[in-house]
C-alpha cells in the first residue's frame, strides 16, 4: 500500500503537468446561443473616435485633480452626454492605512427596456501599471455618446469609474447591492442612481493616451472564482471578426513557434499564471470583485509592447470591440450559465476543463488516504501470535481475528485539537489590533511563531518525559518477574508472566503511528475538499505536503528527525513566506502586509486558510516528527 | 474513593459540556447562521419557523393556517412563555442536551447491569470478553459530538423529539410501562417516525418475562398506554390551538414531504424532478421503506432491544422527508450503547471518512450553489448521496458487527486443531 501511493503521487505528479499540454486542452467554443458575438453592426465611427480623443485630453487635464473634484468633473462630463450621473464617497480603515476616495458612475437607461437588467463598464483611474487609465476612461465617454444614439439595447448600462485600487469599486457594489456599512472601518455612501441585475461587466485597462499591440484578458477573481467561460469566448470570436485584434492571456506576449517543446511550455507557463493568482486568491484586476456578486466580468487589458510584430490599434478599434462586445451580451436572455465555471486556460483558445483536470487531485487525495489506512491498518493488525498452526509440514502463525489491539486516539486527537486552537490564535494574534506602540505586523507574526513553538516543544517534551516513565515502569516489572522466576516459581507465577508478555503485545500503536494517521487523513480531506472551491490553492497545498507528510516519520536517529522537522518548517507558513519575498527580492514584512491588506480589503481566504488549516497541519507534523519512536 | 472520582468525573464532563454551549451561545451570529444552515434546519425543526408559529400564536392568529409552521401545538406551548428571553431559550436547550446525555449514562448502567448476569462470550485465546464502554463516556460521545453541538445551537426543534426518544429507552430498561409507553407517545407526536420505536421499547418492558401469555398481556397493555397517550397529547393540542388543522400542517407535511427546501435527504431532489401523476406513487413508496424494516429488524435482533433502536433511529435519519444532523446526533449518541460489537466493525475508517468528508462539503457545494452560481442543485444532492451511503454503510456495518457477535456466542471459537486451520474467516499473516 505505502508503494502504491508513492506511485499515486508520481500519476498525479505527471498528470498535472499534462495538464497544459496541447492534445490534453480543448479549444474554445461559444455555448450560448443567445449571445451571437459579433453579428451586429458597429455603430462606432469615425465621429465617436474624434469625441473619443477629445475626452482623452479631458481625462488628462483632470486626472490629477483632488478625487473628488475629477469625480465631480467626470460626473458633469457624463451628465453633458445625457446620462444620469452620480458620484460615490467612501472610507475604508485598514489595521494599517485609511484610503478614501470618490466614485463617479452613471447609467444609460436602455430605451426598449423595464430597466430590471443592466450590464456594466468600468474603469479605475490607476491602471495595472500605475499610471492613470486615460484611454479606458476616454472610452467609458466615447461610448456612452454612441449609445445613446442607439435604440436596440435592452438592458441598461452603467459606467463606473472608480477610485483607488480595488476598495473603490467594492465600495461602489456593495452599495448598489444594498450593502453599504457605515462603520468606522467602512463607510460607504449610498448610491442616488441605480438600474436593474448586473448580468455581465466589462472592466477597461487602457493605460496611457497611445495605441496597442495586443489585447490581454484578465479573468481571475477573488478566491479563484472564475467568470463563464463564454465571456472570453465572446471576446475572443470579436478579436476574430468584426474588430481584428491580437488577443493573449495576462499581459505577456509570446512569439509563434512550431516548436512542440516550446509550446509546451508557454502553454504551462499561462496555465501557471491563472494557478498563481486563483491560489492566493487575489484578483488580478477589478473584475474579480464582481464575481462575488454572481455577476461575470472580465478585464480587458492594452498592451503596448513598442517592437512587437503585430499590428497596432487605436480608440477606434477597441470602441468596435467593446460596442460589439456590449450588444452581443445585451442579447443574453438569461444569465451566463452555458459555458464552464470551472476550467483552466493554457492559451486564449483552449481550455481544460473540470472533468480533465479533477483527476489527478483527487489522485493525490487517495494517495493521502491508502498512506492513512495502511497505518490505521498497521496501529491494529499486528499479528498477536496467540497461536502457531500447522498446516501441511510447516507452522504458520495465525493473526486472530477480533484479537486486535486497541487503538489509543488520545495523544492524536488532543495534540491535533492544540494544534488548530493555536492556529485559531495565530489568527486572531495576527488580525487584530491591541494599540500597543511599536505594533507591526511582523511583531505579531513572530509572537505567533513564539505561540507555535511552544506548543511543539510543550507536546514533543511531555511525549518524551512519558515514554521515559512507560520504560521505567516496565523494566522495573520485568526485574520483578526474572527475579521471581529465579526464586523458582510457581505455576501461578508463571501464568502472570504470560499475561505480562500478552499485556505487552496488547499496547496500543506509538502515538506518532496515529498521530500521522490522523494528518494524513485530515491532509487528504482538506486538499480534496478545498479542490471544489480552489482548485490551484487544493493542488499547490497538496504538491507541497504530499511527500513530506507521507515519508516523515520520527527516526532513530536525532539528525534525521530534526532535519525532517526543519525541511516541515521550511513549508510552514512563515517558512514559505520567507521564499516568496526571497522570490520576489521583497522585504518579509511586506509580504505579510499585502496578505494581511488582500484579507481585509477584499476577504481573500490565504490568511484564514493558513492560519485554521495549513499550520496546525504543518505544526502537528513537526510535532509527528520528534515524538519518540516507540 | 472510586465512586467520588467517578462523580467529579461525570460533574466535570457535564459541567465541560454547559459552559461550551453557554460559551457558544454567546455569539448571536453563529447560532443564526446554524440556524440557518439547511442541514441542521429543517422546514419541520426550524426555530425560526417555530418563533414565527409563537409570534402567530400569542398574536391570536391560527398559527397553522399560513403553511409556515409544521411544528407540533404542544411545542408552540412549550415555547409560548419563555420565547421572549433568548437567555431561557437557550437554557432549555441546554438542559434538554444535558437530560439526553444524562439518560444514556442510566442507560449505559442498566445496560451494564444486565450484561453482569449474561454469560460471558469466550473469544479466540480463551480470554472473556470486556465489558463496554463506561456510561461516561458515552455521555461525553454525546454531549462532545460536532453534529450535536451544532444542533443545538442551531436551536434545532429535533433535540426534543430526540428527547423523548431516549427517554422512552431508559424507561424501556428500566422497566416503568406507563412512563415508556408515554415518552414514545410524545415522540410520536413530535416528529411521527418514532412510533416505530414502540417495537424495541416493548422488548426491553418484556425482557425479563419468559411467560409467553404474560408478553402478551404487557403488549397489549403497552399498545393501549401508547394509544391513550397519543390521543391524550392530541386532544390537549386541540385544546390549545382549538382546531385540528395541525394534523396537516404537522404530520401533512411530514407524511407527503410537501416543503421541497433542500437537505441532506435523499427525497427533496427526487420529488422535485418528477412528475406530478407519478408522485403518490413515489411518495408511498418513500414512506413504507422508512417503516418497512422495524418489524424484520426487531424479529431477527429482537434480543438487542437498544441496539434496534439504534438502528431504528438511523433508518429514520436516512430515509426520512426531513433529515438533519440532529437525526444523526441522536443515533450516533445511541450507538455507543452497543459499544461491545465496535471490534467486530469493519468499515469504522470509511464510515468516519464519509461523515467528515460529507459534513465538510455540503456547506461548500451549497455556497457554489447558492452564493458563487457557478454550482448547482446536482452537487448538492450529491453530497446528500454521500452522507446517505455513510449512514448506510454505519448500519450495515453495525449489523454484521452485532450478529458477528452473536455468532461467536453462539459457536466459541475453535483456536486449536484441524477446525481452526480451515477456519473461513481466519486471517492468515505470513511473516
Amino acid at each position: 500500500m505505502p508503494t502504491l501511493s508513492y506511485i499515486m503521487v508520481a500519476v498525479s505528479f505527471f498528470w498535472l503537468l499534462a495538464l497544459p499540454h496541447q492534445d490534453y486542452s480543448k479549444r474554445t467554443y461559444v455555448s450560448e446561443n443567445a449571445l451571437l458575438p459579433g453579428s451586429a453592426n458597429v455603430q462606432f465611427n469615425w465621429d465617436d473616435n474624434l469625441a473619443a480623443e477629445a475626452y482623452r485630453d479631458t481625462v488628462q487635464r483632470i486626472a490629477f485633480l483632488p478625487s473628488i473634484e475629477r469625480a465631480q468633473a467626470l460626473e458633469q462630463q457624463f451628465a453633458a452626454l445625457g446620462l444620469k450621473s452620480a458620484t460615490q464617497n467612501y472610507t475604508l480603515n485598514t489595521s494599517t492605512e485609511s484610503l478614501h476616495g470618490v466614485n463617479t458612475y452613471a447609467v444609460f437607461y436602455a430605451p426598449r427596456s423595464d430597466g430590471t437588467e443592466a450590464l456594466v463598464l468600468s474603469a479605475s483611474w490607476r491602471s495595472r501599471d500605475k499610471t492613470t487609465n486615460t484611454n479606458a476612461i476616454a472610452m467609458l465617454l466615447a461610448l456612452g455618446k454612441t449609445f445613446k444614439r442607439g435604440s436596440h439595447f435592452s438592458k441598461d448600462i452603467i459606467f463606473v469609474v472608480s477610485d483607488g485600487e480595488a476598495e473603490g469599486l467594492q465600495a461602489w457594489l456593495k452599495a448598489y447591492h444594498g450593502n453599504e456599512e457605515h462603520t468606522y472601518e467602512r463607510h460607504e455612501e449610498p448610491l442616488r442612481v441605480r438600474s436593474g441585475a448586473i448580468q455581465a461587466a466589462l472592466n477597461l485597462d487602457f493605460a496611457g493616451t497611445g495605441d496597442y499591440n495586443a489585447l490581454g484578458i484578465f479573468f481571475e477573481g477573488v478566491n479563484g472564482q472564475l467568470p463563464n467561460l463564454d465571456m472570453i469566448n465572446t471576446i475572443n470570436l470579436i478579436s476574430m471578426g468584426i474588430a481584428p485584434v491580437e488577443l493573449t492571456l495576462h499581459d505577456e506576449l509570446i512569439p509563434y513557434t512550431d516548436n512542440m517543446t516550446k509550446n509546451y511550455l508557454n502553454s504551462l507557463r499561462k496555465m501557471l499564471y491563472q494557478m498563481k493568482y486563483q491560489a492566493v486568491g487575489t484578483p488580478t484586476g477589478n473584475h474579480g470583485l464582481y464575481l462575488k456578486y454572481k455577476i461575470d466580468a472580465i478585464t480587458l487589458y492594452g498592451i503596448d509592447r513598442p517592437g512587437w510584430p503585430s499590428q497596432r490599434f487605436n480608440l477606434f478599434r477597441v470602441g468596435a470591440l467593446l460596442e460589439s462586445a456590449v450588444r452581443s451580451l445585451n442579447n443574453l436572455l438569461e444569465h451566463l450559465h452555458q459555458s464552464f465555471f470551472f476550467y483552466l486556460l493554457s492559451d486564449v483558445r483552449r481550455y481544460t476543463s473540470i472533468g480533465l483536470y479533477m483527476p489527478p487531485v483527487i489522485i493525490l487525495g487517495v494517495s493521502f488516504i491508502f498512506q492513512a489506512l495502511s497505518l490505521w491498518g498497521l496501529s491494529s493488525d499486528l499479528p498477536l501470535e496467540l497461536e502457531s498452526i500447522a498446516e501441511g509440514d510447516k507452522t504458520i502463525p495465525v493473526a486472530l481475528p477480533y484479537s486486535r489491539r486497541s487503538r489509543n486516539f488520545k495523544v492524536a486527537s488532543s495534540t491535533m485539537g492544540m494544534a488548530v486552537v493555536t492556529g485559531a490564535a495565530t489568527f486572531f494574534l495576527l488580525t487584530t489590533e491591541f494599540g500597543l506602540v511599536g505594533e507591526t505586523p511582523m511583531l505579531k507574526l513572530v509572537a505567533s511563531v513564539g505561540v507555535c513553538s511552544m506548543l511543539v516543544l510543550s507536546a514533543v517534551s511531555t511525549a518524551h518525559v512519558r515514554v521515559r516513565i512507560i520504560k521505567s515502569v516496565s523494566t522495573a516489572q520485568k526485574s520483578r518477574a526474572t527475579h521471581d522466576d529465579t526464586k523458582g516459581s510457581s505455576s501461578i507465577n508463571h501464568s502472570d508472566k504470560t499475561q505480562n508478555v500478552a499485556d505487552q503485545e496488547l499496547t496500543p500503536a506509538a502515538d506518532w503511528i496515529m498521530l500521522k494517521t490522523l494528518i494524513l487523513a485530515l491532509s487528504a480531506l482538506i486538499v480534496t475538499t478545498m479542490s471544489a472551491l480552489n482548485f490551484s490553492l487544493a493542488v499547490s497545498i497538496g504538491v507541497l505536503i504530499v511527500l513530506p507528510y507521507m515519508a516523515f516519520r520520527p527516526s532513530r536517529w536525532t539528525v534525521v528527525s530534526i532535519i525532517e522537522a526543519l525541511i516541515l518548517l521550511a513549508i510552514s507558513p512563515p517558512g514559505l513566506m520567507m521564499v516568496a519575498s526571497w522570490w520576489y527580492a521583497k522585504d518579509p514584512s511586506e509580504v505579510l502586509s499585502w496578505v494581511l491588506r488582500e484579507y481585509e480589503i477584499l476577504g481573500t481566504w490565504l490568511l484564514p486558510t493558513a492560519c485554521f488549516v495549513y499550520w496546525p497541519l504543518n505544526l502537528a507534523a513537526v510535532i509527528m516528527v520528534l515524538l519518540p519512536v516507540s | 474513593m472510586a465512586k467520588g472520582s467517578s462523580s467529579n468525573n461525570a460533574a466535570a464532563v457535564f459541567g465541560t459540556a454547559v459552559a461550551l454551549r453557554l460559551a457558544l451561545f454567546q455569539f448571536p451570529a453563529l447560532a443564526s447562521l446554524l440556524g440557518e444552515r439547511v442541514e441542521i434546519s429543517t422546514p419541520v425543526t426550524s426555530f425560526k419557523r417555530l418563533s414565527e408559529g409563537v409570534f402567530l400564536f400569542t398574536n391570536g392568529v391560527p398559527p397553522y393556517d399560513g403553511g409556515v409552521v409544521h411544528q407540533a401545538p404542544l411545542l408552540l406551548g412549550l415555547f409560548y412563555p419563555i420565547i421572549s428571553s433568548p437567555l431561557l431559550v437557550n437554557l432549555l436547550y441546554i438542559l434538554t442536551d444535558l437530560a439526553i446525555g444524562y439518560m444514556l449514562l442510566r442507560i449505559t448502567v442498566i445496560k451494564d447491569m444486565d450484561y453482569a448476569k449474561e454469560k460471558k462470550i469466550t473469544q479466540y485465546g480463551g480470554k472473556e470478553e470486556e465489558p463496554g464502554m463506561g456510561g461516561l463516556s458515552v455521555a461525553t460521545l454525546y454531549l462532545f459530538n460536532p453534529y450535536t453541538l451544532a444542533s443545538c445551537i442551531g436551536r434545532s426543534t429535533i433535540l426534543y423529539s430526540n428527547t423523548a426518544v431516549v427517554a422512552a429507552i431508559w424507561m424501556g430498561m428500566k422497566g416503568n410501562r406507563s412512563l415508556a409507553m408515554f415518552s414514545v407517545a410524545v415522540a410520536t407526536y413530535l416528529s411521527l417516525y418514532p412510533s416505530m420505536l414502540i417495537i424495541p421499547v416493548i422488548l426491553m418492558l418484556t425482557r425479563k418475562i419468559n411467560d409467553n401469555d404474560l408478553t402478551k398481556k404487557v403488549t397489549i397493555q403497552c399498545t393501549g398506554l401508547f394509544a391513550g397517550s397519543l390521543v391524550a397529547l392530541f386532544a390537549l393540542s386541540f385544546v390549545l390551538v382549538n382546531s385540528w388543522d395541525f394534523f396537516g400542517s404537522v404530520y401533512g407535511t411530514i407524511l407527503t414531504v410537501s416543503d421541497l427546501t433542500p437537505n441532506l435527504g435523499l427525497c427533496w431532489y427526487f420529488f422535485i424532478e418528477m412528475f406530478d401523476q407519478f408522485r403518490p406513487f413515489f411518495l408511498v413508496v418513500f414512506q413504507i421503506h422508512v417503516f418497512i424494516f422495524a418489524v424484520p429488524v426487531s424479529i431477527k435482533l429482537r434480543k438487542y432491544p437498544l441496539f434496534v433502536s439504534f438502528l431504528l433511529c438511523a433508518i429514520m435519519g436516512t430515509f426520512k422527508g426531513y433529515p438533519s444532523i440532529g437525526d444523526a446526533s441522536l443515533y450516533l449518541g445511541l450507538l455507543p450503547l452497543s459499544s461491545e460489537i465496535f471490534k467486530y466493525m469493519r468499515y469504522s475508517f470509511l464510515v468516519t471518512n464519509l461523515f467528515m468528508y460529507s459534513t465538510l462539503l455540503a456547506p461548500i457545494f451549497w455556497y457554489l450553489w447558492v452564493y458563487v452560481g457557478s454550482g448547482n442543485a446536482n452537487f448538492f444532492y450529491a453530497i446528500g448521496l454521500v452522507y446517505g451511503i455513510g449512514e448506510i454503510i454505519l448500519m450495515i456495518d453495525s449489523t454484521f458487527a452485532i450478529l458477528r457477535r452473536d455468532f461467536e456466542a453462539h459457536s466459541p471459537p475453535e483456536t486449536t486443531g484441524q477446525d481452526a486451520a480451515l477456519g473461513w474467516d481466519r486471517e492468515v499473516v505470513q511473516k
